[in-house]
């Protein structure tokens, strides 16, 4: 992230690349992470993310330079995980363990667990301690995880599709209790989803990739300062262009177009129509867009899930 | 230390089936078969005897109901099983008796052992478990090293408790059966000492097979976390292959023989008869053989593997 703080980050990549074969993952890619944010790591499938997020986490090795909270994930992943927790996606309790088994587990291997307090988050659920992970719906396993996380008092917490084939109450649920019984500014959050809408108002920060590139690293603040998204009619698209400003890039609509800028004075372009901050979604298409069309035709991005390839 | 145990938890919670459930049913079995063989054999006992012979050995004879006589050894423990002079017996020595439970569960155990190292690497990466065990300050050395533990020292330890444990009940059991038949001298029939010898010699023999079988524990577990689908035969056919290759190429049988020596498992050296000495003796046997050595070294390779295979490569 660009955004200056008085704290040191507490991810710090430098140069990362990774390549299976022929097809490079990440390419590149270089940013910063400091504490008491909420990062959005967008893409689409095959982007990178998965890649980036194993090396962050110690799973996978990335060549480049890459501390996190001063540790080098993969030589010193244990002492790491002491400090990092993560959820990969929704379905990765083992279905044989029993509630109160997870919670006796974690409280065994973990220093910085507070069992009290994922017994308190469970006890607001429906959730039996004596069930079987098997039992319970996807929903409640959801709910368990979270519990199980967020009674680790880590540093950075690491959300891969946290909410994958969840209903939008348990959606819902998950995030405004990732909110309130979970963040502070001592923590952060690095976050993946597809459902980038429902997490656009949580964020500080946008992470996007796109073919192993970093497209975009900007905060919030920062994205609202440089971008603007202007909604005109068809004449009001020429008069934009004959006034010599050059939209990132522009979409069609009823009767009209949407055009966005990118360091374009907001004043300027409200005298040709109405203007607003664009949607993560918007710029996402937009600076993907933007960085493709100067780029060489790449090889088909595979989709990297949490497995090596080759295997 | 909190932290070891709790992981010897997680291994009993994740295989109660085969490492808890598995021990106590055959241990039913074996007292349910015991006491129906007591009860119908109580019918059929019509008289018996002891003779105490010269050397300290006790000969039992019994009568069955059709007059004919039935005759049987017992001793005080297994040490002079040869020096026996069993002249009238017709069947087997009882001497074996307390020996039984120890080498039935001895078998039993290392079948339990081979199912559970084939999994414990395996199934967390075949249901996704995987990742949620990765999120946890726990390395994958404490986690092999944890279930290298438990398939030489734990699993061989719920065995030997469990046939202890069958041992107990049948000195209870034939003490009350003998209240029940014409023999009247149940502190003949049934000496406590045997019982307990047997135990801590054969406690010594669990050992010395737990740490021969570390070659073997430990490829079991490299495969468990090679494996990409059904790892009894990622166990089975480099094994077969190599032997294939070297009977074929060499036309010899050393991979063979080696393989054969783990696969014998109550007998880690196989020239020695098991009821003939002290379990102890064999510790003794297996740390002084060059066989252990190598094989403990070839032990910490595979590990090694297994842990950079768990640390570089999974699935989900």
């Amino acid at each position: 992230m660009n955004t200056t703080t008085n704290h040191a980050a507490i991810i710090k990549a430098q140069g990362l690349h990774k390549q299976y074969g022929d097809f490079k993952a990440l390419n590149d890619v270089s940013f910063r992470i400091f504490p008491g944010r909420i990062v959005g790591l967008i893409g689409p499938n095959g982007a990178g993310k998965t890649s980036l997020l194993k090396g962050i986490l110690g799973l996978s090795t990335l060549d480049g330079e890459l501390s996190v909270l001063g540790l080098k994930p993969m030589k010193e992943r244990t002492k790491l995980l002491e400090q990092v927790s993560f959820i990969a996606d929704t379905a990765i309790l083992p279905s044989w363990l029993k509630v109160h088994q997870a919670i006796d587990y974690v409280a065994g291997v973990h220093p910085k667990f507070n069992r009290e307090k994922a017994q308190a988050f469970l006890a607001k659920t429906t959730i039996n301690p004596k069930s079987r992970i098997k039992a319970l719906s996807k929903g409640m396993v959801t709910q368990l995880h979270l519990a199980l996380v967020m009674a680790i008092d880590s540093k950075l917490l690491v959300l891969d599709e946290p909410t994958l084939g969840l209903d939008i109450m348990y959606r819902k649920q998950f995030y405004s209790s990732l909110l309130e019984d979970y963040f502070d500014e001592q923590k952060t959050i690095l976050i993946t989803t597809h459902q980038v809408e429902e997490i656009e108002n949580l964020l500080t920060d946008v992470l996007f990739i796109d073919r192993g590139h970093l497209v975009l690293d900007s905060s919030m603040d920062d994205i609202s300062q440089r971008f603007s998204q202007l909604s005109v009619s068809t004449e009001g698209r020429q008069k934009v262009l004959e006034a010599g400003l050059r939209p990132i890039y522009e979409e069609a609509r009823l009767g009209g177009a949407s055009l966005l800028f990118e360091g374009v004075d907001p004043e300027t372009l409200a005298a040709f129509g109405k203007i607003h901050t664009p949607s993560i979604a918007d710029l996402f298409v937009a600076k993907v867009s933007t960085a493709n069309e100067g780029r060489p035709q790449e090889n088909q991005a595979p989709n990297i899930q949490w497995k090596e390839t080759g295997q | 230390m909190n932290r070891f145990l709790i992981q010897i938890k997680r291994e009993l919670w994740e295989h109660k089936g085969a490492l808890i459930t598995t021990p106590i049913v055959a241990l039913t079995i074996f007292v349910v078969l015991t006491i129906l063989a007591g009860v119908a054999g109580r019918g059929v006992v019509q008289d018996s005897q002891f003779i105490l012979q010269h050397d300290g050995m006790m000969s039992f004879y019994s009568y069955s109901s059709d007059g004919q006589q039935q005759s049987f050894v017992y001793h005080k423990g297994i040490n002079g099983l040869t020096t026996i002079p069993d002249t009238t017996a017709q069947n087997s020595p009882m001497s074996l008796l307390p020996a039984l439970p120890y080498i039935a569960f001895d078998h039993l155990a290392w079948l339990i052992a081979l199912i559970y190292l084939l999994s414990c690497l395996f199934t967390d990466r075949k249901d996704k478990s995987i990742l949620f065990w990765k999120s946890m300050p726990v390395s994958e050395w404490q986690n092999v090293l944890t279930k290298t533990f438990m398939a030489a020292l734990v699993i061989p330890a719920i065995a030997w408790i469990a046939a202890s444990a069958y041992n107990l009940f049948y000195l209870l059991f034939m003490t009350i059966w003998s209240l029940f038949s014409s023999v009247h001298h149940p502190d003949l029939l049934f000496q406590p000492q045997a019982v307990l010898t047997t135990a801590w010699s054969f406690l010594g023999s669990y050992l010395a097979t737990s740490i021969w079988m570390l070659p073997f524990i430990s490829w079991i577990l490299l495969v468990s976390a090679c494996a990409k689908k059904t790892p009894f035969l990622y166990l089975v056919l480099p094994l077969l292959a190599l032997v294939l290759i070297e009977y074929t190429v060499l036309g010899s049988h050393h991979i063979s023989q080696i393989i054969g020596s783990y696969i014998n498992v109550s007998d880690p050296r196989a020239e020695q008869n098991m009821l003939n000495m002290s379990g102890w003796y064999h510790v003794w046997n297996v740390l002084s053989s060059v066989q252990f050595w190598l094989g403990l070294a070839a032990t910490a390779g595979l590990l090694y593997t297994t842990v950079w295979l768990r640390e570089n490569r999974f699935e989900n």
